[in-house]
């Protein structure tokens, strides 16, 4: 056992060491996940907000009114004034969402007790905009006539949160992807490590050695997790102070980096001992992770996109890194899973993927 | 040059074919990134909603009825016990009450529609909040909500002339600039189209050049006279082909069976941006291949440009909605125009920015091979140099 551990430390030691002197493999794996999370948070950041022309042909209380109940309206709003024209322009080249118009009179007529005509123009192209923005309407609507105290309004929404605050969609995916961020690190370098021992004939030579080639491949791991740990640190820290997501349980959120880069670089491991050769890795290992991530409660509590992508995402190491994440930045629990059973998880699949990976090594 | 550029481009495409790693490699990212689009689309879709029904009058009945049709959540019928746990239990993103008075209430003027919603994240929480608030007011200004019958609405450009009265004293004239609505799947099937140009045409001439260099090719094709701009033609011509061959594969299938609407006027415009989007991703995979020495590392560039080329590029989003510095950003991408013009093709009227769009993307590809020339002349030049010296 002494002499297994004196082995894997020393292998450990010498990739280290080569991934220093060679660097370039290992700043690519740096910046990979940080890539990856600068870019997914663009999707976030047009979730929301639709950029919508405002045409307001009258600059009266009720008016304005109208147009504060829009931006109050869910988040629905990106409200530009401009004239008729542009909107126009801006909507057929595909630049705004939507334009709403407020047409002269509209003051006077809600005044009245009559109703107002209000133009809606929508460039249904992104169905998903779209309907955010045409729900989004009425219930814009819905909240003029709460400010107003409309009477003959027979139902009203009434609508009450689960948790004291919100969480921004952009502050979600970005905690969320400190977990993909470990899984691809881990994964690719765990993958790359132990692939290149078949690539340059060492694995032949390590067999004849007296400890195998077991412990050369699980020390070698441990240095690619060591690496990619880091890696996931700067992802982390990118989260924390760029992103400015507050680490609500720093402690729980390292923790959650280490056992979900353990747990990657292991199936990394795995995944490069039967492939034998680095060049399809890399490719194969982010072909699998990327759907994964999304499946795993990246963008919402995974449940809530049916039983079988539920079940389906727990084959990820990443949903239970985004459980822990979650919680670790927000404080948010999204597994109906309790969060040691996370951690729990996370550290089987490293141990039973190394023994694997020390059984397959011997074949 | 000709003859040379054929050659190296055959021979290119030849050893991508026969090598599973190599397409593997080629495919996998964009397989990858292409269940991505569907599980996004997925999962910006219909959340699962508890109704707990409890009055059974007529108002309670329509207001069911209303949010059954709602394209905002997947209602599940539970009683109040049931809706609590599935809420702690994350089966539901929120739970809607009909409440028993709501006849009563309603009457008054005093009903309400109560939801209890997960708001772990403001994505979808905001979706049930809209969605609510909308079924609410369906009930008293359904021609608000877009509750009436078709025949009175106003879709494909005819403006609603004037209001229905309704007790929220505002109605809404909403045109739509298409008819129907164009599902999110296309929309985000034609960033895919750039996708596989760019994967395909990035990582084969990226790995065939990088391969040639680990191999030692690279240095003998240097003794033999042929031009560099040659070489790296035939390994720009070898990318453009794959990527080609992928995309048409995909593309065709797609129009036939009607799922692709573009007017028949639209398809050449199409087929040149796919054309010019080969060529500037394959410009790309020429400099990232002469950047790096080991195929190892050309793979781990490949797919870090790819990805950053097809995310930032509007992969995924609109760039025209994001802040405007990264608006500038995403212009130094070939992704961009590829994707602003296969939509501006697909489902826009009118083509401003078409030409723009083909002249930056060839323009991609033409300066890649120039450099590209240059680059590997230049061990050339340098043991000349040292020789000299």
């Amino acid at each position: 056992m002494r002499t297994t551990l004196r082995v894997a430390g020393a292998a450990a030691r010498v990739q280290a060491l080569s991934l220093l002197r060679s660097p370039a493999t290992a700043i690519l794996v740096f910046i990979l996940p940080v890539n990856l999370l600068l870019l997914m948070s663009l999707f976030a950041l047009t979730g929301y907000n639709a950029p919508t022309g405002l045409v307001l042909e009258e600059d009266t209380p009720r008016a304005h009114a109208f147009v504060d109940s829009l931006r109050d309206a869910y988040h629905s709003f990106d409200l530009r004034p401009m004239d008729r024209a542009q909107a126009d322009r801006l909507l057929r080249r595909g630049r705004i969402v939507a334009a709403v118009e407020i047409p002269r009179g509209f003051d006077a007529l809600v005044g009245s007790g009559r109703t107002a005509l209000v133009r809606f123009t929508v460039d249904n192209v992104n169905l998903d905009m779209a309907e955010d923005v045409r729900r989004a309407f009425p219930a814009a609507v819905s909240i003029f006539a709460t400010r107003l105290s409309l009477p003959a309004i027979s139902v009203r929404p009434r609508l009450t949160d689960m948790l004291a605050q919100d969480t921004g969609y952009i502050a979600y995916l970005a905690a969320s992807s400190i977990a993909l961020a470990a899984v691809i690190a881990g994964a690719i370098l765990g993958g790359l490590v132990t692939a290149r021992e078949w690539e340059a004939g060492t694995a032949r030579l390590m067999r004849l050695a007296p400890c195998g080639l077991g412990p050369v491949l699980i020390g070698r791991l441990a240095a690619a997790a060591g690496w990619a740990a880091l890696a996931s640190s700067v992802s982390a820290l990118v989260v924390v102070f760029g992103f400015r997501v507050p680490a609500a349980h720093p402690i729980e959120l390292a923790g959650g980096i280490v056992f979900t880069v353990v747990a990657a670089a292991a199936l990394g491991g795995l995944v490069g001992v039967l492939l034998r050769r680095t060049l399809p890795i890399t490719p194969l290992i982010l072909g699998i992770t990327l759907p994964f991530y999304l499946d795993s409660g990246a963008l919402e509590p995974q449940r809530f996109d049916g039983k079988v992508l539920f079940w389906l995402s727990h084959l990820s190491p990443a949903y239970y890194g985004v459980g822990i994440m979650e919680h670790a930045c927000h404080g948010l629990i999204v597994t109906p899973e309790p969060l040691w059973s996370l951690y729990a998880v996370l550290a089987l699949v490293a141990a039973s993927a190394t023994l694997l990976v020390g059984k397959l090594a011997r074949r | 040059m000709i003859r040379v550029a054929f050659a190296v481009a055959r021979c290119d495409v030849a050893r991508w074919l026969r090598s599973p790693t190599l397409l593997a490699a080629t495919l996998i990212p964009a397989l990858g990134m292409t269940l991505m689009v569907l599980a996004l689309t997925y999962a910006v879709g219909r959340q699962p909603v508890a109704l707990v029904q409890l009055g059974h009058g007529p108002t309670a009945k329509r207001l069911e009825r209303i949010l059954r049709e709602s394209d905002g959540f997947w209602l599940k019928p539970y009683t109040p016990e049931q809706a609590a746990r599935a809420l702690r239990k994350q089966w539901v993103a929120g739970a809607i009450t009909i409440p028993a008075d709501i006849e009563e209430a309603a009457a008054g003027n005093k009903g309400h529609l109560d939801a209890l919603i997960n708001n772990v994240d403001l994505d979808f929480s905001d979706d049930i909040r809209r969605s609510v608030s909308k079924a609410a007011v369906s009930l008293d200004a359904p021609s608000l909500a877009g509750q009436e019958d078709e025949s009175e609405t106003n879709l494909g450009g005819k403006v609603k002339s004037r209001p229905e009265a309704n007790p929220y004293l505002v109605d809404l004239s909403e045109i739509d600039l298409r008819r129907p609505d164009v599902p999110f799947l296309i929309y985000q099937m034609v960033s895919v189209f750039a996708l596989l140009a760019l994967t395909a045409g990035l990582l084969v001439t990226a790995l065939s050049i990088a391969g040639d260099r680990e191999s030692g090719t690279l240095r003998i094709l240097a003794l033999a006279p042929a031009s560099r701009l040659a070489v790296v033609c035939g390994h720009l011509a070898a990318g453009v082909a794959a990527a080609m061959l992928l995309t048409t594969s995909l593309l065709v299938p797609l129009a036939l069976a009607g799922a692709l609407n573009a007017p028949p006027s639209r398809w050449p415009a199409i087929a040149a941006l796919l054309l010019a989007t080969a060529m500037g991703s394959t410009g790309v995979g020429v400099l990232v291949g002469l950047a790096t020495r080991r195929v190892t590392t050309t793979v781990l560039l490949g797919v870090n440009v790819a990805s950053a080329s097809f995310l930032l590029g509007g992969g995924f989003t609109t760039v025209a909605f994001l802040p405007p510095f990264l608006q500038a950003a995403a212009r130094a991408t070939p992704t961009y125009y590829a994707v602003e013009g296969l939509r501006e093709a697909l489902f826009y009227t009118e083509m401003p920015g078409l030409a723009r769009n083909l002249g930056v993307l060839l323009a991609f590809g033409i300066s890649s091979v120039v450099i590209g020339a240059w680059l590997l002349a230049r061990p050339m030049r340098q043991k000349n140099a040292a020789r000299l010296k």
